[in-house]
């Protein structure tokens, strides 16, 4: 590829009838609501919608065709619940395009996915996983206080990554992580 | 000393699965288990909204067969609403099935089970896994992700999205086959034909060079239940379901609205994933297997050629009477990924497939409805009860993992004992125990069920195997 793309991919994923394990959709709207878009309905993935500076998708976990589809971008933010045995807020980790065997078919890691597009295609974007803690992943529909909580910090970091981009991700690994409250 | 290993995969949300293996004093393996730790509610969670919500409530059980749910409950929603889809809405529900087995069988083999056939049981875990296979044949490896994707956008083309669909409603699908996207998919199915011909020929190629594995990998008799047409062939979206014995002699074939009569679960304490069996039987004898080896072994043939030339050599792998080998998933899966191509051929051909009348007007509310298909892993049940008004008072669904619950737990015993040496572990050896659980093609996240009541039952066993603690959850 003789010239790498710029344009940026914001990935949220996660069961939106699981509660918390539904926060990557909700951040995914709430940046969309932030650059003036609408909200994508229940049923929409986003799919249809990519061309944009910044395109949106959600999904209710990976899977291994995401990796054509972001082998047309610079830059590549996925967004995820996580549970109670890491210990932010907010974290935010640089993936490597590496492959890691699942046990089942419904265990793909991003970066897998980032592996697959760089065998493939012979490109992977940088990409990160930004993931907000979970507290209730019971049958049910919208967040936890705790984790509705989380949502407006995690999109103003999405939104300094996207700014500052190649700062960002470049040095991504001396940010420190982010608390509920955005510092 | 007894000792405890515990094999525990990594995921996202603690407390998804395990297995167990308990050695004895000699260091050998005295008993094993999968347990599956972390169940759905969906069943409780439907309580109270329309019936007709649940055809998009229900895929979001799994984001792999959100299709095989889409479908199992707007069939049960046909029944609801006093009415049944027109001739051409059957077969563009049949058609949409069809890309739902072509992505999930095409997904296990090549980019999941392929690493332990292409790289080997004991290959190093840091290159035996997907990346591995597109090293080996990274031309095959593109062709598998795009037979996948075929799938994806069949469902895509006819749902308007490619995971969770918008199509199937009571009495029909909510639009016709655009012949634009008939001539598309058309166009492809040869190459998806030859691409997965590929698979089946290595695969028998390594079952040539594998006999003893075949052979004493969780090799064991059951019975099996899948649905099937009415002249015996297999058969994925609708038909009858039938039961045969451990020697393939038929013990039932029945209406599946009528499953309550034939079909109990069993709750094991060991686990969330209840067991159905024959209730005749009871438990444990009524055990059967479902899936892609159970509906080859319940099914006399197959009604497209190409996979019928497979089915040939399937019905001689054991003499005519029913396969048992765990291993043989894998091949009984492609063969039906043969089938479900070369459906999807004979139902774009079909004169019928372009008509635009492709709904019925719904009828009174009949206040309950039983939906039955063949997803990817088995046999699967939604069955809803309603009020008058359509609102549901009660759900109760048999997913199509369940249906091997008790075969998975006893693929891992026998292949612990089999290859798991406590003086010694390998990766290898662990590996082939995670295989016997990953040749069923488990969906973990959606295979077990709680109504709330289910008992689970948690055991501390001390160094000297005595109990020290037990904990029940009511």
């Amino acid at each position: 590829m003789n010239e790498k793309p710029q344009r940026t991919l914001v990935a949220g994923f996660g069961n939106v009838f699981r509660r918390d394990d539904g926060v990557g959709p909700v951040v995914v709207n709430a940046l969309r609501a932030r650059l003036g878009r609408a909200p994508l309905a229940p049923l929409d993935d986003g799919f249809d919608d990519l061309g944009h500076g910044v395109d949106t998708v959600v999904l209710h976990q990976l899977v291994p065709e995401l990796a054509e589809t972001i082998k047309d971008y610079g830059l590549l933010i996925f967004v995820d619940a996580h549970v109670g045995n890491l210990p932010e807020d907010i974290r935010v980790e640089p993936l490597d395009a590496t492959y890691t065997q699942p046990f089942v078919s419904h265990q793909i890691h991003p970066s897998t996915v980032l592996a697959l597009a760089q065998q493939m295609y012979g490109y992977a974007p940088r990409a990160v996983l930004l993931s907000l803690r979970g507290y209730d992943f019971d049958f049910g529909e919208g967040l936890s206080p705790q984790t509705a909580a989380l949502v407006t910090p995690a999109v103003a970091h999405i939104q300094a990554l996207l700014a500052g981009r190649e700062d960002a991700v470049v040095h991504l690994e001396g940010v420190p992580q982010i608390n509920a409250a955005g510092q | 000393m007894a000792e405890k290993i515990t094999i525990s995969p990594v995921t996202r949300i603690e407390g998804h699965a395990k297995i167990t293996i308990y050695l004895g004093d000699d260091g050998k393996v005295k008993d094993s288990y999968f347990h599956v730790e972390q169940f759905r509610g969906f069943e409780k969670f439907s309580e109270g909204r329309m019936f007709y919500e649940m055809p998009q409530i229900t895929p979001r059980t799994c984001g792999i067969c959100p299709v095989s749910h889409h479908l199992a409950s707007t069939k049960a929603c046909d029944v609801v609403a006093g009415t049944a889809p027109t001739p051409t809405a059957h077969k563009l529900r049949d058609l949409m099935h069809m890309g739902q087995m072509i992505q999930s069988h095409g997904m296990h083999f090549f980019e999941l089970a392929g690493p332990d056939f292409i790289l080997g049981f004991d290959a190093d875990p840091k290159i035996r896994h997907v990346g591995g296979v597109v090293a080996a044949n990274p031309d095959l490896a593109v062709k598998a992700v795009r037979l996948r994707a075929f799938g994806q956008e069949i469902i895509r083309r006819l749902g308007e999205r490619r995971v969770h669909p918008i199509f199937g409603i009571p009495g029909g699908v909510t639009r016709p086959l655009d012949p634009a996207d008939r001539d598309w998919i058309l166009q492809s199915i040869d190459d998806h034909l030859a691409t997965t011909m590929v698979g089946i020929s290595f695969l028998k190629s390594w079952m040539q060079d594998n006999q003893q594995m075949l052979n004493e990998f969780a090799v064991f008799p059951s019975a099996y239940m899948g649905l099937v047409q009415p002249d015996g062939a297999l058969e994925l979206y609708d038909g009858q379901l039938k039961m045969v014995d451990v020697d393939g002699s038929p013990l039932e074939l029945f209406d599946p609205a009528d499953y309550l009569d034939y079909i109990g679960e069993h709750v094991n304490t060991y686990t969330y994933l209840k067991a159905p069996f024959y209730l005749k039987r009871g438990y444990e004898n009524g055990i059967y297997r479902v899936g892609p080896l159970g509906r080859l072994n319940v099914a006399t043939h197959i009604s497209t050629p190409m996979a019928q030339g497979e089915m040939l050599i399937w019905k001689q792998l054991n003499g005519g009477k029913p396969v048992e080998g765990t291993l043989y998933f894998h091949y009984a899966r492609l063969i039906e990924t043969v089938y479900a191509l070369e459906r999807v051929r004979e139902l774009m051909d079909d004169p019928d497939i372009l008509s635009a009348d492709v709904v019925n007007p719904q009828g009174a509310i009949t206040g309950e409805g039983v939906g039955v298909l063949e997803a990817p892993r088995g046999t699967l049940f939604h069955h809803y009860w309603t009020n008058e008004m359509g609102i549901i008072t009660k759900v109760n669904m048999i997913v199509a993992t369940a249906g091997n619950a008790w075969s998975m737990n006893h693929s891992v015993n026998m292949t612990a004992k089999r290859y798991v040496d406590g003086a010694k572990l390998t990766e290898g050896m662990l590996n082939r125990v995670e295989h016997a659980i990953r040749a069923h093609d488990p969906c973990l996240s959606c295979s077990t069920h709680a109504q709330g009541q289910m008992p689970i039952k948690i055991e501390l066993i001390g160094p000297d195997g005595q109990i020290v603690d037990t904990l029940t959850r009511d």
